[in-house]
């Protein structure tokens, strides 16, 4: 069942929550509704659920409008960040709560449902807490039983508010995988709702990035990632060096350095942002035309990527560049020392006066 | 334990703790221990003749009657009140919530007053009333108004805390999975406040069977027609029969006792399920 939302606004006394929005989610698919707290997405997906609603504009389910639907007619299934277990039931009797308050004629017999119940807590891997209750589970455990009781009552959407939020790392990344693996068995189209860029990256089939109850762009992980539509979305998807200058017939210079700007030939001497990923910065002992020099501060090297913060000194800026611990190795920096500083490909904006750079600016 | 550092001096303890036994032994032991004592002084024969008088059986029965018709509508506004209050925000919330107490603070002989005002006699729908011959002052109906009124805000403040601890995730998970709403209110709201819903009965009703001032003003103390159990222990008072005024007391004091030992079993039940509500999960 596709999902499709449109001109969707929300108002909450003097603050919009959401401006004019539009979505649409193909049949079938995962996709991420990305943002910093505050962005709106979690009010988009009480809306699909009915749990809230909008001032104005329309959600389409299959082709549908089911804005003046009730509740238990739209199919949708909702996971809640904090699971939202019925404490004082059992892990079987949560599960089978969607199907015990089915009208009578279309109950399932009482072994259908206990049928029912326990393939899907094997499908969770939770098929021997049955006869438990909620809080005798630990957090990872509670959310797949949510999950399990969101899809006995075989919804045709899953929508998902920060299912991992109240997780630990670890669990929070293992979780994510199984999501994933649990999408691709059943097909069932889902929307989750994320703070987490690196979450949304790994397991969704496409992104939607929003900012202050507006869409900033749509797209598959790849693009959204490496084609950010603006600023924003380029800050908002990973860590990032920001570098002010201008602008001139498809050439950056940026305070010491010169690059490439596709996509700006025509621009004149603009004000422009130019922002560089830490893997695109290149360190080097030997000086190179165009480099920026600057002394390390912090070198981390935990994980396949060593992270090494650096101090431009003559520019009066902090830059940061992530290189491969091999790498690292092999160019025996030390804290102190001082480097040339190459970046090697920027994604460059054009300065939009209406663009609020301070809210993400570094 | 504190430190030894911050502890008092013993005899700073001793002097605090000398002086609270001290008042709890003056204000409420010594008390119940003379309704006791007076009612049984005389023998166990005659503390049980006190309740086979015919009056004192109808002062028991109304008293009763009285009671549990007060707690059942307290119950279900208290149920309602409660749920208005939590979940949902309009204007003059707050206002509604500070009427709520009002019977706490009113004198009890106020409260009557105000039901002799509205309809007695001379009141602003007596002359109504009466062309209906519907009498409502020194009658059950009456009764059971003053008692209701007294014994209103203790359901809804019980269980409002918990409403609101409760939040409405739950309730909405169940209307997601297709629950009506009435069924998520029996299935999901009412299990969870269970514990404080009775806390909150049983101290309506301890409040409903105690009540005397108000009642005293529109019962008109008709005897064994609108006495009630308090009234009752009053008239048998005034009238020097100590033994049975006592005894019949001490059947207040047994329901005042039992009321404190539910609570407090109750209390702990609450506690425990909240305990478990907070359990962070790892």
């Amino acid at each position: 069942m596709s999902i499709e939302i449109a001109n969707l606004h929300k108002r909450f006394g003097q603050h919009t929550i959401l401006e004019n929005l539009n979505l649409k989610v193909e049949t079938g698919q995962l996709v991420a509704l990305l943002g910093p707290s505050g962005s709106g997405k979690t009010t988009i997906l009480r809306i699909i659920a009915d749990l809230e609603q909008a001032d104005a504009g329309t959600v389409i389910l299959n082709g549908r409008d089911t804005t003046q639907d009730p509740l238990d007619k739209r199919r949708v299934g909702f996971v809640f960040q904090h699971y939202a277990l019925f404490r004082h039931m059992t892990i079987f009797e949560n599960v089978a709560f969607g199907l015990q308050v089915r009208p009578r004629a279309q109950r399932p017999s009482k072994k259908d449902i206990s049928d029912r119940v326990r393939e899907l807590l094997s499908l969770v891997q939770l098929d021997w807490v049955a006869d438990r209750y909620p809080h005798q589970l630990s957090g990872g455990q509670r959310q797949r039983v949510a999950l399990a009781r969101a899809l006995a009552v075989e919804p045709e959407v899953l929508l998902l508010d920060e299912p991992f939020g109240a997780l630990d790392a670890k669990v929070r990344a293992e979780l994510r995988r199984w999501l994933r693996k649990l999408h691709d068995d059943t097909g069932i189209t889902s929307l989750f709702v994320t703070h987490d860029q690196e979450e949304a990256l790994e397991v969704a089939d496409r992104i939607a990035v929003l900012h202050q109850g507006r869409l900033e762009q749509e797209g598959t992980p790849e693009e959204v990632y490496e084609h950010p539509a603006n600023p924003f979305v380029f800050h908002f998807l990973g860590d990032v060096n920001l570098f002010h200058g201008r602008v001139h017939q498809g050439q950056a210079e940026l305070a010491g350095v010169s690059l490439p700007a596709p996509g700006h030939e025509g621009a004149e001497n603009a004000p422009a942002v130019a922002f560089v990923r830490p893997h695109d910065v290149e360190l080097s002992r030997e000086p190179e035309p165009g480099a920026l020099v600057a002394e390390i501060t912090s070198i981390h090297s935990f994980g396949p990527l060593a992270r090494v913060q650096l101090r431009d000194h003559q520019a009066g800026r902090d830059l940061e560049a992530a290189l491969p611990l091999e790498r690292l190795r092999a160019l025996r920096l030390t804290l102190g020392e001082v480097v040339f500083v190459t970046p090697r490909q920027a994604k460059v904006f054009l300065d939009q006066p209406t663009e609020a750079t301070g809210t993400w600016g570094i | 334990m504190s430190a030894a550092s911050v502890r008092e001096p013993f005899w700073v303890r001793l002097l605090l703790t000398l002086v609270a036994l001290a008042f709890l032994a003056v204000a409420l032991v010594a008390p119940l221990v003379a309704v006791f004592h007076q009612a049984l002084k005389d023998g166990l024969a005659l503390y049980f003749a006190a309740f086979q008088e015919p009056e004192a059986w109808a002062a028991i029965r109304l008293s009763l009657v009285a009671a549990t018709v007060a707690v059942v509508l307290n119950t279900v506004f208290g149920l309602a009140a409660a749920w208005l209050l939590a979940r949902f925000r309009f204007r003059g919330k707050g206002f509604l919530t500070t009427l709520l107490d009002i019977p706490f603070v009113v004198s009890p002989v106020v409260a009557g007053l105000i039901f002799v005002l509205l309809f007695g006699a001379q009141g602003w729908f007596g002359p109504w009333l009466d062309a209906r011959d519907i009498r409502i002052v020194f009658a059950l109906p009456g009764i059971i108004l003053a008692t209701t009124f007294v014994s209103l805000p203790f359901v809804a403040r019980e269980i409002l805390p918990t409403l609101q601890a409760q939040g409405t995730e739950e309730e909405e998970a169940a209307r997601m999975l297709g629950a009506s709403s009435w069924r998520t209110f029996w299935r999901i709201t009412l299990p969870n406040i269970r514990w404080a819903l009775f806390s909150g009965i049983v101290l309506c009703s301890a409040r409903a069977l105690g009540e005397f001032g108000a009642v005293s003003v529109v019962s008109g103390h008709i005897r064994g027609e609108t006495n009630t159990l308090p009234l009752h222990v009053e008239i048998l008072y005034n009238e020097y029969q100590f033994t049975a005024a006592f005894a019949c007391a001490s059947l207040l004091t047994l329901t005042a006792l039992v009321t404190l030992l539910l609570k407090s079993l109750l209390e702990w039940r609450i506690r425990a399920a909240a305990r478990r509500a907070l359990e962070i999960p790892s």
